[in-house]
């Protein structure tokens, strides 16, 4: 029952949740070039983590007629907002060494305004601002629970990240991006969530107050040149986010720098600290936040978010293409008895609608030859008035484990007897490359054998990668014992993935007594192989 | 016929000498700073506008916030504004957090100073309120000078020319 419950759950959010997250994932993936055309720009200079404050403000001071204040960016830039000796106020980026002007200031690209807006709230304002971040809780969920049924589907977390048995190319590779891509979503979808948060005010308060009236201390009266503070001597370039220089000449105006993990006040005469804050941890936690949603300041970390965001797209593709397909193949289009009416049982164990499709051609032969058939998934186990012989089909989840539509067989058996002496024959349906091949299949047949009023028919037979020659052969074996006549019509191989190879026949023996012949081949590619395979 | 002749060349001349010592309009640099209460939530949009006499806007001085879909919040000034949309590209900013502070150069031509018109300094917040004078004061010599308090989202304004 557990994995049918993860399962829909997966499904679920992810149909109430794909319309915002294709638009969130596109408009994403548009963004993600920004940081990396950001650091394409020349204005990051080498070296910056070696100027200090100290030699870089009293560069500007000469250099302009007024600072108002200077950033560095999260590429590295120095954005500077000066007043210049010809009286021009510009906002301009400048060299870490020489404080020269070398270039402006452009606005953000208009298509980088425009697709953030999208992003964030659809153009609708808060609303969409709130549609977007519970898609991001929903991206969040839809994660977790695909981490579930990935650790159900290899075995358990130590086996997470070993050798993918899935064929099809959607399956596999929904599995295998997936566990490659599965850190990068959840850190998209948590800041996303995170940053929503913020925009509603549900994070707890967080406001720091500089004592902007601090007092000088008596400690501090000597007046010092800018560049021998002792604070500015020690910091460098990259340890500041932002340096505002003070209001006016008043001796009560101060410095104002804003560090990675806190404030500092400096008086601007006598270089002394006036008041140190810390950020509190939700504001540290908010810029956290936004480095990591958009990759801004780090060009590979923006890669990342970028090709994550593409991988977002194919999860949503590649997962509806996946519930169409087993929605299509568990269709019922058949005609159907009551169960109480019919002689012959089938019941199917079936993950993907693979095993189904066998059943239901299985089920139109009968048909066809007169018979009543009923036909439901194992967990459908029933009393059945007439019913005298029971064929399962089924295949295996996982590690061992049954199919979501056979879970419940196992307790009903035991829970209730047939109404007449059943003859039975399974039917498994799996794959070699799995280490427990059949095996709930193998527990099913067990099962009926112990049961008194169930006989067997034929022993178990397994069915490697859906071989139709299997099952044919299993037909045609079952209908013999019952004395029927049955004409099978499968469904065209899915097995595409298999790649044939060419043999050249080189010698043919006359036939024996047996009716058999030799046939000696030799492989038109050269290729290596061995007895068994 | 003939004196208009004459005096026309000359009346020319003389407008464009008094021209010339027309003295062109001069404007004051100020240093202006906005100082935010602690509110929570959006960054504010400020815009600081001149008035005249009568209490209509003349000019945009600055704007802080770049987004316009968010201009119209900005209700009164809206009505002015919305109207011809001048480029405010060279005077605008980013938008005012909850207890930051922001410097930013205004230019004010020197005849309206002392002249009866006022500063109007104007607050928004997303899902807040709107205050259409957070600030205002005339605009005099001395005001460009000091501290304002505010009545909203500004907890005060300090003005310094250059």
């Amino acid at each position: 029952m557990t994995i049918s419950i993860w399962r829909y759950c997966h499904l679920l959010l992810a149909v109430f949740s794909a319309l915002f997250l294709v638009v969130a994932s596109l408009t994403g993936l548009v963004l993600a070039f920004e940081p990396i055309s950001d650091s394409l720009q020349p204005y990051a200079i080498d070296g910056v983590e070696k100027v200090s404050v100290a030699e870089i403000v009293p560069v500007l001071q000469s250099e302009y007629d007024e600072v108002l204040e200077f950033e560095v960016t999260a590429s590295d830039f120095i954005v500077a907002s000066v007043i210049t000796k010809e009286g021009i106020s510009e906002i301009i980026y400048i060299h870490p060494k020489t404080a020269k002007k070398i270039g402006n200031v452009e606005e953000r690209a208009p298509v980088f305004n425009w697709t953030t807006n999208l992003h964030r709230s659809l153009f609708l304002k808060s609303i969409g601002r709130f549609f977007i971040g519970l898609a991001s809780l929903l991206l969040c969920l839809i994660a977790v629970t695909g981490l579930l049924l990935l650790v159900k589907r290899q075995g358990g977390v130590l086996k997470l990240y070993s050798k993918v048995q899935e064929t099809g190319f959607m399956r596999r590779y929904h599995v295998l991006l997936g566990r490659w891509f599965l850190v990068p979503v959840i850190i998209i979808a948590a800041t996303g969530v995170y940053l929503s948060a913020e925009k509603f005010s549900l994070l707890p308060d967080s406001s720091f107050n500089h004592d902007w009236n601090a007092i000088p201390s008596d400690v501090f009266t000597k007046q010092l040149p800018i560049k021998e503070f002792p604070l500015f001597q020690n910091l460098t370039l990259n340890e500041v986010r932002k340096f505002t220089f003070p209001f006016s000449k008043d001796s009560e105006d101060y410095y104002q720098l804003s560090l990675r993990d806190k404030e500092v006040l400096v008086h601007q005469y006598t270089g002394e600290v006036m008041s140190e804050v810390p950020y509190p941890f939700v504001q540290l936690a908010s810029r956290w936040s936004l480095h990591l949603h958009t990759g801004q300041g780090s060009v590979i970390w923006s890669l990342v978010l970028l090709v994550a965001s593409i991988s977002i797209l194919f999860f949503i593709y590649s997962g509806f293409f996946m519930t169409f397909k087993r929605m299509k193949k568990t269709k019922s289009s058949l005609v159907t008895f009551d169960k109480d009416e019919c002689e012959y049982i089938i019941l199917v164990g079936s993950e993907t609608g693979n095993t189904y499709a066998f059943a239901k051609a299985f089920y139109q032969a009968l048909i066809d030859a007169g018979k009543k058939v009923n036909l439901s998934s194992l967990n459908k186990y029933a009393t059945y008035q007439k019913a005298k012989y029971l064929v399962v089909f089924t295949s295996t989840y996982g590690d061992g484990d049954a199919p979501s539509n056979a879970r419940n067989f196992n307790a009903m058996l035991t829970n209730f007897d047939p109404v007449n002496e059943m003859q039975f024959s399974v039917v498994g349906f799996g794959s070699l490359a799995y280490p427990h091949y059949c095996r709930f299949a193998i527990a099913i047949d067990a099962l009926l054998h112990r049961r008194t009023s169930f006989t067997p028919v034929l022993p178990l037979v397994k069915v490697d990668e859906q071989s139709h020659t299997t099952f044919k052969n299993w037909v045609n074996q079952w209908s013999e014992q019952l004395g029927l006549s049955l004409k099978l019509t499968l469904p065209e191989s899915q097995n595409k993935n298999e790649k044939k190879q060419l043999f050249k026949v080189i010698e043919r023996t006359n036939l024996n007594s047996d009716y058999t012949f030799l046939l000696r081949l030799r492989p038109k590619k050269g290729f290596k192989f061995q007895s068994g395979d | 016929m003939l004196p208009i002749f004459k005096i026309t060349p000359i009346i020319i001349v003389v407008s464009f000498i008094l021209l010339a010592f027309a003295k062109p309009t001069e404007t004051t640099t100020v240093k202006c700073m906005i100082q935010m209460t602690n509110y929570s939530g959006e960054g504010a949009y400020v815009v600081i506008s001149l008035l005249s006499p009568n209490g209509e806007y003349q000019e945009t001085l600055y704007v802080q916030g770049k987004d316009e879909e968010w201009y119209s919040d900005v209700t009164d000034w809206w009505k002015f504004y919305g109207k011809y949309r001048s480029d405010v590209d060279a005077i605008s900013g980013a938008t005012i957090n909850g207890g930051e502070r922001t410097v930013s150069i205004i230019k004010i031509s020197n005849d309206k100073i002392d002249a009866g018109y006022s500063i109007r300094f104007e607050t928004a917040v997303e899902d807040q309120e709107y205050y259409n004078d957070d600030v205002q004061f005339a605009l005099t010599s001395e005001s460009l000078k000091s501290k304002v308090e505010g009545k909203g989202f500004i907890r005060y304004v300090r003005m310094m020319p250059q």
